[in-house]
């Protein structure tokens, strides 16, 4: 029964009847199954309807319990239309056991729950808020949920969880996955900086890096090509006649449209299989696992709040416990326009929730020994994070930073008058996009003076000053904003100048920025005329805001963002105005 | 009507366990080259996990197609031409496809006249595949 045939039936009582129209977890399952049973019609792309199948592959398995834990699917059910009591405890942990008397009988029960005493990364000595949740995610069995908001340490709390179960349990099988690379990668890259190189050869990232600089360059050893190269090798090197008679009669994988080598699967499931420590998105870790692949018994889910629930499903399927670590108060997945379009089958509320993703609902509802909140932002300036932390997470934030980079740490608007000037145009023959050259310009004129600026201070710091900004240093500067054709246009624009000589500058939309940040930040509003509710959504603002580690340029219409009465709007307005441009 | 009025048949065939193709192709290059005991087995195909091959060696000791004696391991000739039959080299017989399909004792016949010895344990290994073959002219 699927929650439209739910809809027709009377209405529903008591606690549940909050709730939207899909009623229970199978429920919300299946309409994920008509969804994707949709999706895979409409499709043309055949690697994107490989997708969609082994997420239904997955999906499939989960729902009649053929996954690892059958513990995860009682207790995701359970709270999926509950919320725990107070006191409740997670289940499968009702019954109490003496730990003095029955040490092994405990340890036996519940394999993968760890007491731990001292952090293994030094940074938790004096955080010790965050080090409880992590204690708290290690002494739970099953399932635990941590929210991370915007620079909490999401990516050290990762790394130290990892740490203290490879402590206990030496021959862990631990699975780091996201939705996207980029978080994959800084989980396994800051990992590598806390192992010898012989614990290094536990590591596989697979297939690749994808971010352009490591924190550790050894890091790059872990990649699955190097680990399938230093394999072949220490084969010739052994026995180099049946090396090459292999080499010629086994697949040896080809070459992707992108032009990179891509192993073949049987090497890097058996690559997999030698592995302790594997990172791989949520879409890609069906390459490494097939009927006599080992479970693991740790998975590590990054961003989930950002992946669907099919993707995240496919992690928690392969694993004995699983923590998801995200934060639902950033955006939720993103759906392509043939996504969208086949969403449209489902009733509203179907549609909403799966676009809006079940981890809040999960999270609110789940007892406190199964979630956290990481609570000390170690990222943004106070007056960037104050601003977060009361919009966005109710005042709970504390900060750490104080010193920025010393020459731009504004919190302010680069705003200009638009006069008979609108965007979206709203006249006329002209294509309604949604690009604002306004905008662009005061960007461009905006890191133009940094740049200038910049250059001024190399001069002015000597050697023995004491000032913050380091000469030489290159300022990361991230250029965002909610629309794709702005975001191009932006691009065009600022390849046409080099500012290589002082800055860093990566442009992109909010929603593909998340999860990364920049010393300045530029958040280009584009709209002068037409509603808010798309750039204005909580969530957007939040990432777009809290990807700034010392300075917010806000590029708008400040008379029109004054017109709207949304709160976040109306509490970015409170910041001063640094520039104001006169467009015609 | 004559035999050579019947359209030819393709018989086919590949792994039953595609997955492990390469494990076994693997475990039987190694023994030919003489790596025949396990240490020597595993110091020679690092690209192998052992529960891998572990798993493949099972199956063709099922299969009948490995033995082991006093530490030693020996892979029957079957398996050349069970290799080159998985290849996919195909063949074109001149039968009915009714006559082919679901019927054991003459694919049993097939395989013997191809030189295979034990028929039953190639096709633990083997899934076979019959298609008509359609003139185009």
């Amino acid at each position: 029964m699927t929650s439209e045939t739910l809809l027709i039936q009377p209405e529903p009582t008591s606690e549940v009847a909050c709730l939207p129209a899909t009623m229970d977890l199978i429920d919300h399952i299946d309409d994920w199954l008509t969804y994707l049973v949709k999706l895979v019609g409409m499709t043309n792309d055949v690697k994107t309807r490989i997708k969609y199948r082994r997420q239904i592959k997955y999906l499939v398995r989960f729902r009649y319990g053929a996954n690892c834990n059958i513990t995860h699917n009682i207790t995701l059910a359970r709270y999926y239309t509950k919320r725990a009591n107070k006191y409740e405890d997670a289940p499968g942990s009702s019954e109490k056991y003496n730990s003095d008397e029955h040490d092994s009988f405990y340890a036996l029960a519940r394999p993968m729950a760890f007491e731990v005493g001292k952090p293994v990364q030094s940074c938790y000595l004096s955080d010790v808020y965050a080090f409880k949740q992590v204690q708290k995610a290690l002494a739970c069995e099953d399932i635990f949920f941590l929210q991370g908001p915007p620079g909490t340490g999401k990516t050290t709390a990762i790394v130290e969880i990892i740490l203290q179960t490879l402590r206990h349990k030496p021959d862990a099988r631990i699975l780091i996955t996201s939705e996207t690379h980029v978080a994959v990668d800084n989980a396994l890259d800051r990992l590598t900086s806390h192992l010898s190189s012989g614990q290094m050869a536990i590591l596989l990232r697979y297939p690749r890096f994808t971010v352009s600089a490591l924190e550790n360059p050894d890091a790059i050893l872990v990649q699955a090509q190097s680990r399938a190269n230093a394999l072949w090798n220490q084969a010739h090197q052994t026995v180099p006649e049946l090396t090459c008679h292999l080499w010629q009669r086994l697949d040896q994988g080809r070459k992707n449209e992108k032009g990179k080598h891509e192993l073949p699967r049987w090497l890097v499931r058996n690559l997999a299989d030698n592995h302790q420590i594997i990172g791989v998105t949520c879409n890609q870790l069906d390459h490494l696992l097939d009927k006599e692949s080992e479970i693991f018994d740790l998975a590590i889910v990054d961003e989930c709040s950002k992946a669907t629930l099919p993707e995240w499903i496919m992690a928690l399927s392969v694993a004995q416990k699983c923590i998801l670590v995200g934060d639902h108060k950033q955006l939720p997945p993103t759906f392509c326009q043939e996504e969208s379009e086949a969403l449209s089958v489902l009733s509203y509320s179907q549609e909403k929730l799966i676009r809006d993703g079940v981890i809040e609902r999960m999270f609110e509802n789940f007892p406190e020994s199964m979630k956290g909140t990481l609570l000390r932002q170690y990222r943004m300036l106070p007056q960037i994070g104050q601003f977060i932390s009361e919009n966005f997470y109710n005042k709970s934030l504390s900060h750490s930073r104080i010193k920025g980079n010393g020459l731009f740490e504004h919190f302010a608007w680069l705003t200009y008058r638009a006069r008979n000037f609108s965007v979206p145009p709203e006249k006329g023959n002209q294509r309604k996009t949604l690009i604002n050259q306004a905008e662009v310009t005061v960007i461009l004129d905006k890191l133009k003076a940094m740049c200038t600026q910049i250059a001024e201070a190399n001069l002015l710091v000597g050697s023995d000053n004491d000032a913050i900004y380091q000469r030489g240093k290159k300022l990361t500067v991230a250029v965002i904003t909610p629309y794709r054709a702005q975001c191009q246009e932006l691009r065009r624009a600022i390849l046409k100048n080099d500012f290589s000589a002082c800055l860093i500058i990566e442009v992109d939309t909010v929603d593909a920025f998340q999860g990364r940040q920049a010393d300045v930040v530029f958040f280009s509003f584009v709209r002068t005329v037409g509603p808010a509710t798309f750039y204005a959504d909580d969530r957007r603002i939040n990432v777009a805001i809290s990807r700034a580690r010392d300075c917010v340029y806000l590029v708008g219409n400040i008379d029109y963002i004054r017109r709207h009465n949304i709160p976040v709007l109306k509490a970015l307005l409170k910041f001063p105005v640094l520039s104001c441009a006169d467009v015609c | 009507m004559s035999v050579c009025d019947i359209p030819p048949v393709r018989l086919t065939f590949s792994w039953r366990a595609m997955n492990a193709k390469e494990c076994y192709l693997a475990i039987c290059a190694a023994v030919r080259f003489g790596f025949d005991t396990r240490e020597t087995l595993l110091a020679a195909l690092p690209q192998f996990s052992v529960n891998r091959l572990i798993v493949a060696l099972d199956t063709l000791i099922a299969a009948e197609m490995a033995y082991i004696n006093m530490g030693r391991l020996t892979i029957d000739n079957d398996m050349l031409i069970i290799e080159a039959l998985a290849a996919g080299h195909p063949l074109d017989l001149p039968l009915e496809m009714q006559q082919l399909k679901r019927n054991p004792p003459l694919l049993n016949a097939i395989l013997l006249s191809l030189g295979i010895k034990n028929p039953a344990g190639s096709l633990v290994l083997l899934k076979s595949r019959v298609e008509e073959i359609k003139d185009d002219l």
